[in-house]
């Protein structure tokens, strides 16, 4: 590669560093660090030094200032007063001297924290006697900022009322540091000077500064506070916000629609804080404007709101936090929604999360009342204008209020599609049943000791347009549906006899080789199927079709033909009669008796239906703990087995004993001995029971 | 090649390096300015008043110091306890177990007699599974709450606690660092004295603990460190926290806080996704990310630096540790400047984007490169006998006379400022390392910058080195 001639070289040669300048700054950064080296021990010797003489002269003014402090005018004798008068003039002498006279200063200061009542008194008097104020006062002509609030600060700490309206004119100061240490000594030094602060006051205040007024304002002494609504109109929002955080410190509730009118500031810190007012004042007439605020708002002011409507324990704000469950992207925020339900309404939500399904699954077979129902409250919705309803397709709810029904109210269509025909309705039949027979009292009573509320559309004063087809009861969650009233009373009915009825069906239809049955194994099974074939009913019919989905071959096929055999050895029933004609009719009109619905009974259920489609009557239940057949029976001898949640059902009812409990009714009121409240009023309701429908009960 | 172009390209060559020194001077002199007025300015605003007063107001913020714990069974009972007797009222202790293979969460639960609880995490947060989450039974650690988790890195960690905090300000720190009684006190102050601004973020001074006496969590006596690489880290912390951060904290273009002891507006840190998992340099990352969040918001903010000696740490004194931890920090300085590249030189991002990041770009990256190849370079020259020895020697010598000049300016500032090391023997001390540390100390560190490039930038695998630590309990 050939490159250009030196010429040209020339022109575009490059410019030299000049060595010598190099050289040069390396001698002066060589004097800098000397000086930096002699700088670093005179400091060190000058603060050392410094402190070795403030000590010293501290050691000869503190006795000097004790002895002033502790000294008693009326008790002294002549020679202890002529000491005391020497030594002030002592005193006067040494703190000509400027240094003494801040060492003094600064002595006072120290033991201003350490000392308290009379002697407090004592200190800022001798303050006060040695016209130390008056450097203090020098300091605040000063045009360094630092001298200025070390005046400030000084005359503050010394309470030198003197000095307040030489000090309050700094409050708008453009340095922050002295408007700050002026409005510290404002608000000390006179208790006026909050309100001339929060009046006068053009700049910021800080987080920090709040804090520290507060503080001032909390330590003064016969303070009384000023209304601090007269500030929510100001127009610095520092000191709107500063006056929300001190109406809360003072309890001055004494301005409720100001607070709630400030949820809708811009600010968020003063939204915040507004909300903090409510909830601390319980200023439930703010719902509506908390409510119409929370969707525009960040996930703090979200919490806060959420927090304030659970504190109101209002049961009306449930569909507005189950609407903020459902439409909330933020997990903290729904999780806050969920909490708020638990705390308006405890354990209105149940965890999910986390729990072992099959035992769930198992626990829906075996038992009907532990079934989760469900029912949605939502009567305030229309009230709400901000309020919406959640888009479920699925949740159809019912409006229930805390009203009881009035018995001349209008009776309650329940919309139900016709495919969707609901279990209870078969339920509602025997609480019909039931319910119009006497001693409705009674069976209230015995609700209230069960202490089980549920709110239960069946048992409202309403009709129920019952579709064609019957219903089973699967009793899956995943498969429910609400359902929603035309109006918005609350229905009440007694949970206890829903269950009880349901435990009618049960039992009614029962085989009395299903117990054994669901806890022996397979091998027992076919025996049992055996002994069914011998001695077995047409009771047992529903119980063998049931096995017709069992998940052994054998055992299915065996049921199969053992039910064919059963068949042809009884009249067979049909089955449309394995249920009661009230169940079968659909048009099924549900009437509850005025006295039941005038309980307060709330129904917290989700039943859930499906239709039946030319099934009878069918409860499946999964084998649990299976184990052969003796072991069946020895837990059956023994009474081992867990109590079914109504055992009273499974008594045979026996005419004996029926005319015995019906003899004993009629001789006395009192209930017969042995049985509880709760035992008779069932007894009752079961021996008032029509005879045909008990027949077909007991098939 | 012909003679005179060559001399005009080696020129140009000693035109750049004196620009790049010229530059690098005016700067450091600059910041050196603006720190003492920093510093003056912070001394004269808090020379009254008592901060201890406020500790217990209504109106204080609750704070969540989030401190992740990785094999520090033989520290972390006396390192809690320190945390644990902090001057502040609102405060939660959350402690981060790593995964841990030795005895960490054992010996804590003995300790503090921890129970575990139910706490419901949100499902959509991405960090390892968390194992438990842990209370005392003992109402005298009712701060204290104990996270165990699977290891997944000290930023997974961070991200967690700071998840599970419910507070307005998380701390996050070592948890083998030393905060003393008031710091808690000062960075409540920090985040609440500014009203117009926004402050997202508090950091503070690193004061280096080896060789100090530590009795029950407590800072008894400092002492200067014996081991002498930690004399050295003692001179360049120093220099770095009293007159670099200070400096930039007083121009508002912090774009670090030392993982040690950096707290955090919650909201702020949750809405950029907390801190980087897949950095090492964690804690310069998440402020560039924060700081970018807030001007692209265009919301006003700052991030404010505290001077005073809050936090005490132990820093290597091996070397092979002490090039670990360079080594990473190296790296940690590259990925974050690589990740962040849109900010060089660009106006949108105001100081951050002319001063700071093409600070950190040029004397905090490219310098140590450049020290590194330029050693070799002179070596080579002078071999080929083409360096210009007067100039070489002139420049040299600036650059040697000027680095002692600002470090006796540093040790000058710890002395005005805070004289902590009363001893004349430990501040001669000091000043020997001011002058032999480019010769000792300084080339460790430039190799330590080097390595870490290269393995950044031929991707080989390295994570963050362990430090074996002494345990303050046994610094007598």
């Amino acid at each position: 590669m050939k490159f250009p001639s030196l010429k040209i070289y020339n022109l575009v040669s490059s410019p030299k560093v000049p060595t010598d300048v190099l050289w040069d700054l390396s001698i002066l950064f060589s004097i800098l660090a000397v000086i930096y080296f002699g700088a670093i021990f005179f400091f060190r010797n000058k603060f050392k030094k410094d402190a070795s003489d403030t000590a010293s002269r501290k050691k000869i003014l503190a006795p000097m200032v004790s002895e002033f402090l502790f000294y008693e005018e009326n008790i002294g004798t002549k020679e202890e007063k002529n000491s005391y008068i020497n030594r002030k003039i002592e005193i006067r002498e040494l703190i000509k001297d400027k240094k003494n006279e801040a060492v003094l200063s600064e002595i006072l200061l120290d033991l201003k924290t350490d000392v308290s009542g009379q002697t407090r008194k004592l200190l800022f008097k001798l303050y006060k006697d040695l016209n130390l104020q008056e450097q203090a006062f020098e300091k605040l002509k000063s045009f360094r900022w630092q001298k200025i609030s070390q005046g400030m600060f000084e005359l503050t700490q010394m309470q030198v009322v003197e000095s307040y309206s030489f000090i309050r004119r700094f409050i708008n100061d453009k340095r922050s540091v002295v408007r700050k240490q002026a409005e510290i000594s404002t608000v000390t030094l006179m208790h006026e000077g909050i309100s001339y602060f929060l009046d006068t006051t053009k700049y910021s205040i800080s987080e920090w500064q709040q804090l520290k007024i507060l503080e001032v304002l909390s330590n003064a002494e016969y303070f009384e506070p000023p209304r601090f609504y007269k500030w929510l109109t100001s127009k610095n929002k520092h000191v709107v916000l500063f006056a929300l955080r001190l109406i809360k410190h003072y309890d001055q509730n004494d301005a409720e629609e100001s607070i709630i009118s400030l949820v809708r500031h811009k600010n968020t810190n003063i939204k915040h804080e507004a909300i903090s007012c409510i909830k601390k004042f319980n200023f439930q007439s703010s719902t509506r404007t908390l409510k119409a605020v929370f969707w525009k708002n960040n996930a703090h002011i979200k919490l806060a709101i959420l927090d304030t409507l659970a504190s109101f324990e209002r049961k009306e704000d449930i569909p507005f936090l189950e609407l903020v469950d459902k439409k909330e992207s933020n997990f903290t925020v729904k999780s806050k929604a969920l909490s708020a339900i638990n705390t308006i309404w405890p354990e209105y939500v149940m965890p999910t999360d986390g729990l072992d399904s099959s035992i769930l699954e198992e626990h829906q077979d075996e038992s009907f009342e532990e079934i989760v129902h469900k029912v949605d409250v939502s009567n305030d919705a229309p009230d709400d204008p901000e309020f919406e309803k959640p888009d479920s397709e699925e949740a159809i709810e019912i409006a229930v209020d805390s009203e009881p029904i009035e018995t001349n109210q209008p009776e309650v269509q329940l919309e139900t599609p016709s495919e969707l025909l609901p279990e209870y309705e078969r339920v509602a039949h025997f609480l019909d049943s039931i319910f119009v027979n006497k001693n409705n009292e009674d069976k209230v009573e015995a609700a209230e000791q069960e202490s089980v509320v549920a709110k239960d559309p069946i048992s409202s004063k309403s009709e129920i347009n019952t579709p064609e087809p019957v219903f089973e009861v699967l009793l899956n969650e995943d498969d429910a549906v609400s359902l929603t009233t035309t109006n918005s009373d609350e229905i009440k009915v007694d949970n206890s006899i829903l269950e009880q009825s349901e435990t009618i069906i049960e039992d009614n239809y029962q085989s009395i080789f299903e117990p054994l049955f669901n806890r022996a194994d397979d091998e027992c099974k076919m025996l049992l199927l055996d002994e069914i074939l011998e001695i077995g009913n047409n009771k047992d019919i529903p119980f063998l079709t049931s096995l017709q989905n069992h998940h052994n071959t054998l055992i299915r096929t065996k049921a199969v033909v053992v039910k064919a055999k059963l068949l042809d050895k009884f009249t067979p029933i049909k089955e449309s009669e394995t249920l009661p004609l009230e169940v079968l009719n659909l048009q099924t009109t549900i009437k509850v008796e005025e006295e039941l619905v005038k309980q307060r009974v709330e129904i917290n259920q989700t039943i859930s239906a499906l239709p039946i489609e030319d099934q009878p009557y069918l409860i499946e239940k999964k084998p649990k703990d299976l184990m052969p057949l003796e072991f069946c029976f020895l837990l059956e001898e023994f009474d081992l087995e867990p109590a079914k949640p109504l055992d009273l059902f499974e008594v045979e009812f026996a005419p004996e004993f029926s005319k015995d409990l019906k003899n004993s009714e009629h001789s006395s009121s009192s209930e017969p001995i042995g049985l509880t409240a709760e035992e008779h009023t069932y007894f009752q309701q079961l021996l008032e029971f029509p005879l045909t429908k008990r027949k077909k009960f007991n098939g | 090649m012909d003679n005179g172009v060559f001399n005009i390209l080696l020129d140009y060559i000693n035109i750049v390096f004196f620009v790049f020194t010229v530059v690098l001077f005016t700067l450091f002199s600059i910041m050196g300015y603006l720190s003492t007025k920093g510093s003056l300015h912070y001394k004269n605003k808090n020379s009254f008043g008592d901060l201890s007063k406020v500790m217990a107001s209504p109106l204080a913020p609750s704070l969540t110091i989030v401190a992740p714990a990785y094999n520090e069974g033989m520290t972390i009972v006396e390192n809690i306890r320190s945390l644990l007797s902090l001057k502040y009222v609102n405060y939660e202790v959350m402690v981060v177990n790593d995964g841990s293979k030795d005895d960490t969460m054992q010996k804590m639960i003995d300790a503090y007699d921890l129970v575990k609880i139910d706490r419901k995490i949100d499902p959509n947060w991405k960090s390892k599974p968390i194992r438990g989450v842990y209370k005392s039974r003992q109402q005298s650690f009712s701060k204290l709450t104990v996270i165990d988790k699977e290891n997944g890195g000290k930023s997974d960690a961070l991200n967690t606690g700071m998840h599970l905090s419910e507070n307005q300000f998380v701390g996050c720190i070592d948890v083998d660092c030393l905060l003393l009684p008031d710091a808690l006190l000062h960075v409540v102050k920090s985040f609440y004295q500014r009203s117009e601004k926004r402050v997202i973020a508090v950091g503070g001074v690193i004061r280096i603990a080896n060789s100090c006496v530590i009795n029950g969590g407590a800072l008894e006596e400092i002492r200067l460190p014996k081991n002498w690489l930690a004399k050295f880290q003692l001179l360049e912390y120093t220099r770095s926290f009293l007159l670099g951060r200070m400096a930039f904290g007083r121009m508002d273009s912090l774009l670090i806080i030392s993982g040690a002891f950096g707290f955090f507006d919650r909201e702020i840190a949750l809405a950029c996704g907390g801190y980087d998992t897949n950095t090492v340099g964690e804690d310069m990352e998440i402020v560039f990310r924060m700081r970018r969040y807030m001007v692209e918001n265009k919301l006003p903010h700052t991030i404010e630096y505290i001077p005073d000696p809050l936090c005490w740490t132990e820093v290597p004194e091996s070397r092979k540790i002490l090039v670990n931890q360079r080594d990473r920090w190296s790296r940690g300085n590259f990925e974050t400047l690589y990740k962040h590249r849109d900010m060089f030189f660009n106006p949108k991002y105001g100081r951050l984007g002319m001063i700071s990041y093409p600070y950190w770009f040029f004397y905090e990256w490219l310098a140590p490169l450049l020290e590194f190849f330029g050693f070799f370079s002179i070596i080579l020259f002078y071999y080929l006998g083409i360096l210009n020895l007067p100039f070489f020697i002139a420049i040299t010598t600036m650059i040697y006379v000027y680095s002692i000049m600002f470090s006796f300016y540093a040790i000058l500032w710890e002395v005005y400022s805070y004289n902590e090391y009363k001893k004349v023997k430990d501040i001669l001390i000091l000043m020997g390392c001011a002058i032999v540390e480019p010769f000792i100390f300084h080339p460790i560190v430039v190799f330590a910058a080097v390595r870490g490039n290269y393995k950044k930038l031929f991707k080989i695998q390295s994570g963050w080195g362990t430090i074996t630590r002494k345990g303050f309990a046994k610094a007598t």
